[in-house]
């Protein structure tokens, strides 16, 4: 019970609306998922928002200030969706942070109204949550959206009566109606006002009232009539049984071809714009270690980030509109029987389907599953599958040990590279929930929202948020990891003598950078590790040289190609990968034998599938889990699975006799 | 290495962060006495509707389901089933439509109800 609220505001009614302006009026947010909050809560703050900071809730709850009409501030608060504040199945979950968050709020003292959403073709429904609000005792708003759709669909809601009927103030709007937001606003002033005419009244039922209150209109054209079973009509050819299944594959195809499609010459233009601005720097600057610093350490990190910039942005549109229409929970509803036989659910579907083409992205994605153990499982699955960070290594491999092989034979292995991922995902979900993540989940009750179309405003709003978010939080951490590879790789270990670089800088201008990098390279910490490691590492054939590139990737694995080539003293090794594979092929061991075979190749590509060579990974999952632990977990298991599957391959191709 | 209290790390013992009664609630759902031969929402036809007889749920997982219009006395359409097993498909008698997984649609006993569809 969280009555207090609006009775402690009471006494001090008498000017209400000139209280302190320093401790503004906070307006939370309510209701079902998919009710149109978000979209009025957008309309609300002009997509002003910020993750705001609450003592003891663990989930992000947007926030933002709002100018009321008569020059108050309100801050705005919107909750995350759900069905009810009293029966709380775990605190974890979205009702839970809910119940905790205004049972804070109303104990807190600052005014407070609650504003709640309700999707008005679905009243009956969004009344039980009314209901709840009213028996707290909550001061309360009913907002009664999706005004356009009713009324196109031949009906009509009477506000007054409903208002009247539930005992608290209600306003009935169309939230991409431009005027709904004044109207809002006016309402909520209001109602911190404290005019409340209205006596409570809890003692109704959803269903009787909300029949009562929404108006057949007197003529329903045939237009309205067809509107009403759009939804129906449309899940019965995307959720036929043989149908559905095919347009779900497509619909995903298409999703990634999308990114691939659009991100690869968005890309590799950025690329060149990095590659253009790198060499201006060095001529600016000349050779030397500020420049060197600047180019490789940070430029070659911003590089990278602008690289995946394209994707998050692509992937967060594609996830948006197929969320705002509705489809993604018909894909859930799809796919739920095969992922629950791996102790996932349909919600864990599109996450996992993300991954492929960047983790980071997908790792945000598994909000949407509402059961915490299944998310934790499905985040800390994200890292194995295929992300587009592998490819150019995949790529490199299979250029250099492959070669001979026929382009079918290395086709086929890119292929199952991938499978192989997906699989090797599937495996450890199955494994984690019998170890890390044991125990049942809540039991998948999924709500089919009507179709809708997404509101393409809404929809670049996220995307553009997404971008910056990446940027922020992903792009400090590419940029920093970066900066210490490019020390690692230039500092020569102390005790190692330094004069190769003087002997380098007095050869002809333009061979001196290759000649600098390699020398100096070998006596950077970088490589005095690595040779330290050799004996850890020669059971799976890497030999010092692999290694540094490993040490390279283990902030970003798409560093691997770059880091080989300044090993093999090659200038611009990531502009044209053969003579790098040619290099590597011809590499030779201290005793003079080739220093890699097949087996190396194998055992490499093996070491790649599993291991999470991705600082930003890390802390994406740092992020969602909000403890050190899981990424910790996750760094543990795909290096130790990592270094366990080379081993097999490269022993098991030894014995087998491959070359 | 900061550790701040976290949905996935409260409860240490169990390394999940699912409390030990929502655990019991959803252990419930597979009660042996729910086998017997009561019509379960699990056997239930596509196109046909059915009246929520009781739920064989602990209460706080009864009350939610509730909070979505599936309680004793409400009304149910099933519109289809996924394949092999997966979940299945209802309309509420309050106008909402949700996928329910089979396992949970097992503990949902029900009774034959005619309903004239609008």
């Amino acid at each position: 019970m969280s009555a207090p609220a609006i009775d402690d505001r009471a006494p001090a009614g008498a000017e209400p609306s000139r209280e302190p302006s320093a401790v503004p009026a906070r307006v939370v947010l309510i209701g079902r998922p998919n009710s149109g909050k978000s979209s009025l809560y957008n309309a609300l703050t002009g997509g002003d928002a910020h993750v705001g900071n609450f003592p003891g809730i663990t989930v992000d709850i947007a926030e933002s200030e709002v100018t009321l009409p008569g020059g108050a501030k309100a801050a705005l608060v919107d909750l995350p969706g759900l069905y009810s504040i009293d029966a709380v199945i775990d605190p974890a979950t979205d009702e839970g942070v809910a119940h905790a968050f205004l049972e804070g709020a109303s104990k807190s003292g600052r005014a407070l109204l609650v504003v709640q959403v309700i999707d008005a073709t679905q009243l009956g429904l969004g009344l039980r949550l009314t209901r709840e609000l009213v028996r707290d005792g909550l001061p309360l708003l009913v907002v009664a959206t999706q005004r356009d759709v009713l009324e196109g669909e031949g009906r009509s809601l009477d506000s007054t009566a409903l208002a009247k009927a539930i005992g608290a103030p209600v306003i009935h709007v169309s939230a991409r109606d431009a005027a709904a937001r004044t109207a809002l606003l006016a309402a909520i002033e209001t109602q911190l006002e404290g005019e409340r005419a209205l006596p409570r009244e809890a003692a109704w039922e959803p269903g009787d009232v909300a029949r009562r209150v929404v108006k057949e209109s007197t003529a329903v054209t045939p237009a309205a009539r067809r509107r009403r079973t759009f939804t129906s009509r449309i899940d019965a050819v995307l959720l036929h049984s043989v149908f559905g299944p095919v347009i779900f594959l497509g619909m995903m195809s298409l999703v990634f071809a999308a990114v691939f499609l659009v991100a690869d010459p968005v890309t590799s233009l950025l690329d060149a714009v990095v590659g253009a601005a790198r060499t201006h720097l060095t001529r600016l600057l000349g050779e030397g270690l500020v420049s060197s610093f600047l180019a490789d350490g940070l430029l070659g990190g911003a590089g990278t980030v602008l690289a995946f910039m394209p994707q998050i942005v692509i992937l967060t549109v594609a996830m948006e509109v197929l969320e705002a229409t509705g489809y993604l929970a018909r894909g859930a509803f799809l796919v739920d029987r095969v992922l629950r036989l791996l102790g996932l659910s349909g919600r864990s579907f599109l996450p996992l389907l993300m991954g492929h083409a960047c983790a980071i992205p997908a790792i945000a994605a598994t909000r949407i599953i509402r059961d915490p153990r299944e998310r934790l499982t499905t985040i800390l699955v994200i890292p194995l599958m295929t992300c587009s960070a592998r490819i150019p290594t995949y790529a490199l491999v299979l250029s250099t040990f492959f070669a001979g092989r026929g382009a079918w034979v290395r086709a086929l292995l890119f292929v199952g590279l991938y499978f192989f991922g997906i699989l090797s995902g599937l495996v450890a979900s199955l494994v984690l929930r019998r170890s890390a993540t044991r125990g049942r989940s809540l039991p998948l009750v999924l709500e089919m929202p009507a179709y809708r179309l997404p509101q393409a405003r809404l929809v670049a709003r996220k995307a553009r948020q997404a971008g910056w978010r990446f940027f922020r939080d992903v792009g400090t951490t590419i940029v920093a990891v970066s900066a210490v590879l490019w020390a690692l790789l230039t500092v020569p270990m102390p005790g190692q003598s330094a004069h190769a670089t003087q002997h380098a800088s007095d050869g002809s201008a333009a061979a001196a950078a290759a000649r600098e990098e390699s020398p100096a390279i070998e006596r950077s910490v970088a490589a005095v590790i690595g040779k330290a490691i050799e004996p850890v590492t020669k059971p799976v054939g890497f030999d010092w040289r692999i290694n540094v590139g490993l040490i390279g990737s283990f902030g970003a694995r798409e560093v691997m190609v770059g880091t080989m080539g300044v090993i093999f003293g090659l200038e611009g090794a990531a502009d044209d990968p053969a003579p790098l594979s040619e290099r590597m092929r011809a590499a030779k061991s201290s005793d003079g034998s080739p220093a890699y075979t097949m087996r190396t190749g194998l055992a490499l590509l093996a070491f790649f599938v599993f291991a999470c060579q991705c600082m930003s990974t890390v802390a994406a999952v740092r992020r969602e889990t909000k403890t050190w632990r899981w990424p910790a977990f996750v760094l543990a298991y795909t290096y130790g699975v990592a270094y366990g599957a080379a081993f097999l391959v490269y022993q098991g191709a030894g014995w087998l006799g491959l070359a | 290495m900061s550790n701040s209290a976290a949905p996935f790390a409260q409860s240490d013992s169990s390394m999940a962060p699912l409390s030990r009664d929502a655990a019991a609630a959803i252990a419930r759902v597979r009660a042996p006495e729910l086998a017997r031969a009561e019509p379960t929402l699990a056997s239930v036809a596509p196109g046909e509707a059915v009246r929520v007889v009781s739920l064989g749920l602990d209460a706080d997982l009864g009350r939610w389901l509730g909070a979505v219009g599936i309680a004793a006395g409400e009304h149910v359409t099933v519109l289809r089933r996924a394949a092999f097993g997966g979940p299945i498909h209802v309309r509420t008698s309050a106008g909402g439509e949700f996928a329910v997984a089979r396992s949970l649609a097992r503990a949902i006993v029900i009774a034959p109800f005619a309903f004239d569809a609008e």
